[in-house]
């Protein structure tokens, strides 16, 4: 009996292998360096998890506390409910 | 001594006592024999969400190196500061003296804005000189005019 083919489902999110931290040789992620954070957050504000973008693990728990830093401050949004 | 780097959000409406207010902090920090390394004025910005109902805020960033005394007495005339929205301190590993992403992005609005406005004074400029030939040329057919109607 021959197997189903699986079908592939097309990819919603372009998939890199490439983490960006590294590559730039970034020391620290800046809570401050909204341009660069809001690259690794989504539309609705979520942070776009390390399987998606790339990321070493050690930048991605830097990148972490940076934007949750950055939404204290109102820099970045927690949510896209706010003021609703 | 520590690394210090405080944030701090004031209200849009008490800006103009900002300069005092940060005068007040860093002489706090320098009377308790600490170094303001960094004092960034990241000027109004938009929320991105709403504070106490505010939509708009003043961004302060302060770099210090300071003991724990000085830091308690600073946090706590933050706290009794009504103009104050917010605050975050944050213990750093050495002093940051580079300017901030931040700070450059409102430098660079600042400066897009005075380019604006010389261009704007240029153009006007431009079309006063233009309109004053005009009226020059105007004068001058009259003059033209009149000498003709004379013969």
């Amino acid at each position: 009996m021959a197997k189903p083919q699986r079908r592939r489902r097309p990819a919603q999110r372009i998939i890199s292998r490439n983490c960006k931290f590294t590559a730039a040789g970034i020391v620290e992620v800046d809570y401050k360096d909204l341009d660069m954070l809001k690259q690794f957050i989504t539309e609705t504000g979520k942070i776009i998890p390390s399987r998606i973008t790339g990321t070493k693990a050690k930048y991605q728990r830097q990148l972490s506390t940076a934007v949750k830093r950055a939404r204290y401050l109102a820099l970045v949004p927690y949510c896209d409910q706010h003021g609703k | 001594m520590r690394h210090y780097e405080i944030v701090m959000l004031v209200h849009p409406d008490q800006s103009e006592q900002l300069p005092a207010m940060i005068e007040r902090y860093s002489g706090m920090v320098t009377k308790s024999g600490g170094v303001v390394h960094r004092s960034e004025d990241w000027g109004r910005r938009q929320l991105a969400y709403s504070i106490e109902r505010l939509h708009k805020a003043h961004y302060y960033l302060l770099n210090i190196e300071c003991g724990q005394e000085a830091l308690d007495e600073m946090v706590d005339a933050f706290r009794f500061n009504d103009a104050i929205l917010r605050h975050m301190v944050l213990a750093r590993k050495a002093a940051d003296t580079a300017a901030s992403p931040l700070k450059k992005e409102e430098d660079d609005k600042a400066k897009k804005v005075t380019e604006e406005q010389v261009k704007a004074v240029e153009e006007k400029e431009t079309a006063a000189k233009e309109e004053a030939a005009k009226v020059e040329e105007t004068a001058k057919e009259e003059t033209t005019a009149e000498i003709a109607t004379e013969e």
